[in-house]
């Protein structure tokens, strides 16, 4: 199961302009990265945050409603987030490329 | 004749010399055995080692996460991924689109706030300034600059409102008189519309701004001195999240008020004072500071140039005290460290912003000292180019430390390199006066507040790239 999971991410990662991607447990903790240690744990746990926090807007707004997607653009990224119970995937993209 | 003088040879005659003896050494053997050496074996400690591990530890694969689950996320969810990377980067939604970024580095007046029509007209100081925790008031007080006794002035504080960039009138909004020379102003950090002060005369105030006419919320004279610091700290009772406000005053007690919110009733609710004699230091409180993640510790500079590392947590009571209304209330010794202070007066004392270890005092002798909290004692000495009036941080920049002093400048220094930044240029075409009170606006640290020794008060916006330490 380990070596389809890397598959996937090595998938995900050689698509055009994929700078990373993390995958982060429901505690906030990286267990898949392909970024550096302290890229990983900061994005781990900013992006948690900001992912728990556009959850309980969207869930705030409509009960019967459920955030699926986020995408941040930034000056140099754009920062795809894809939430779930129990993970959550971080893609980092460059446009420019 | 002839015969009486004949030459006569003479015998050489010895003469013993009286001053100068024969030296006569002579070898004799004092050592009475011979040395002898022998080693014997000392160490009566033998060590073996054993193998103690009972168990082989096992390498736990990626932090314990269930990889059975995670592909089956995954493979859920990557068409999705794919798909939206696909349309990221086919999307020309932002082409066209040009971001506008400041690109203004340089450090602007925003404006000045005249001084009200008051009995203290050329001889007042800005003694504080506070910003609401919106940002959209400025509360402005002013002082007396000399007081022979008592306070005999009628004080007041200003309040004038404001978008960050401009002030659409110079005079305030809103005058909020007090009996006395107003010493300390601090705005609530949650509730905009609740302002605290204190004054020369040792009283505490606190209004509640929200209606037309504002509401006095308490006022209870408790200091004998000037009140010179006020400061909303989290509140001690962890089921209470409404912060509580603490004074220290010049008569070297403190103390923390609390705010009932059913009767909206200001009471002290612990005191404190410095034992000056048990401490072999002077008695009153300049300046203080109640650590922002802790609010357990307090630093406060005392008369003389001592630096006090105290606790508001303290049970040892040093004194009982009678109120004006008959109250009975205990007052505890709450010095934990004297450190090594300034050879001057003590002007300024903050806490490093996110740092739960250091903090700084600056003074009157042009030094600026960094002191550890865990080790408890003085880090480093940054030399001033003057003597300080006042000490600032700023909480998006938290190695910076701001300090001005009569040449009206503002001096930035790296706290944890000792080096000087450059300096901020304050210019606004008119002559430089010496500064008495910053204020950084809390919501927005570009703005600054800048207070002068001649009542006037100005607005500067300054970008964050000055406080850059790098």
């Amino acid at each position: 199961m380990a070596s389809e999971v890397e598959e996937t991410l090595k998938r995900i990662q050689a698509h055009k302009g994929v700078v990373g991607t993390i995958v982060v447990n429901a505690e906030g903790i990286p267990i898949k990265t392909t970024l550096d240690n302290t890229t990983t744990v900061q994005y781990a746990g900013l992006i948690g945050q900001l992912s728990d926090k556009a959850r309980s807007v969207v869930r705030d707004l409509d009960p019967t409603n459920d955030l699926t997607f986020l995408r941040i653009r930034t000056k140099k990224h754009e920062i795809m987030v894809a939430p779930d119970r129990e993970f959550i995937l971080i893609v980092i993209q460059n446009p420019m490329d | 004749m002839a015969n009486s003088l004949v030459a006569e040879d003479m015998d050489v005659v010895n003469c013993a010399s009286m001053w100068r003896t024969d030296r006569s050494c002579s070898d004799m053997a004092a050592q009475t055995t011979d040395l002898t050496f022998s080693e014997k074996e000392a160490q009566s400690k033998y060590c073996t080692s054993s193998e103690v591990q009972t168990e082989v530890i096992q390498e736990q694969s990626s932090s314990g996460a269930d990889m059975t689950k995670l592909a089956a996320w995954l493979s859920k969810i990557t068409p999705r991924v794919i798909e939206e990377l696909d349309k990221s980067n086919k999307s020309r939604a932002f082409n066209e689109y040009k971001l506008q970024e400041s690109v203004d580095s340089s450090t602007r007046h925003l404006f000045s706030l005249s001084m009200p029509q008051t009995e203290l007209q050329n001889d007042c100081f800005t003694s504080a300034i506070d910003w609401s925790s919106t940002g959209g008031i400025l509360a402005v007080s002013r002082c007396a600059k000399e007081h022979p006794s008592w306070c005999v002035h009628s004080g007041c504080v200003s309040l004038h409102r404001t978008n960050g960039q401009e002030c659409k009138t110079e005079t305030p909004y809103r005058s909020l008189d007090v009996n006395a020379c107003v010493t300390a102003l601090c705005a609530h950090p949650i509730e905009s519309f609740i302002l605290a002060c204190g004054t020369f005369s040792g009283e505490v105030t606190v209004w509640n701004l929200q209606k037309d006419d504002p509401t006095l919320i308490g006022s209870i004279t408790l200091h004998s001195e000037a009140v010179v610091h006020m400061q909303w700290i989290q509140n001690f009772d962890m089921t209470d999240l409404r912060p509580v406000l603490a004074s220290a005053s010049r008569d070297g007690s403190v103390v923390i008020w609390t705010m009932k919110s059913t009767s909206s009733t200001l009471k002290a609710a612990k005191c404190f004072l410095l034992q000056a004699e048990k401490q072999s230091i002077d008695y009153g409180i300049v300046c203080a500071k109640f650590n922002p993640s802790n609010p357990g510790l307090f630093v406060a500079g005392i008369e003389g140039g001592s630096v006090a590392l105290c606790t508001s947590d303290s049970r040892r009571p040093c004194l009982r005290k009678r109120t004006s209304v008959g109250h009975e209330l205990d007052y505890c010794d709450p010095v934990l460290n004297i450190l090594e202070g300034h050879k001057g007066t003590v002007t300024g004392v903050q806490w490093v912003p996110g740092s739960k270890d250091l903090f700084l005092s600056c003074g009157s002798d042009s030094e600026l000292h960094v002191y550890s909290l865990a080790e408890v004692c003085l880090l480093r000495i940054i030399h001033l180019p003057e003597p300080s009036y006042g000490l600032q941080v700023i909480s998006s920049h938290p190695s910076v430390a701001l300090t001005w002093g009569s040449s009206g400048a503002i001096h930035l220094h790296d706290v944890h390199t000792t080096k000087i930044l450059p300096l901020l240029d304050l210019d606004d075409g008119n002559a430089k006066v010496s500064l008495s009170t910053v204020s950084v606006r809390t919501i927005s640290s570009q703005l600054l507040a800048l207070g002068t020794t001649d009542g006037k008060v100005s607005v500067w916006q300054v970008p964050h790239l000055k406080f850059n330490t790098s």
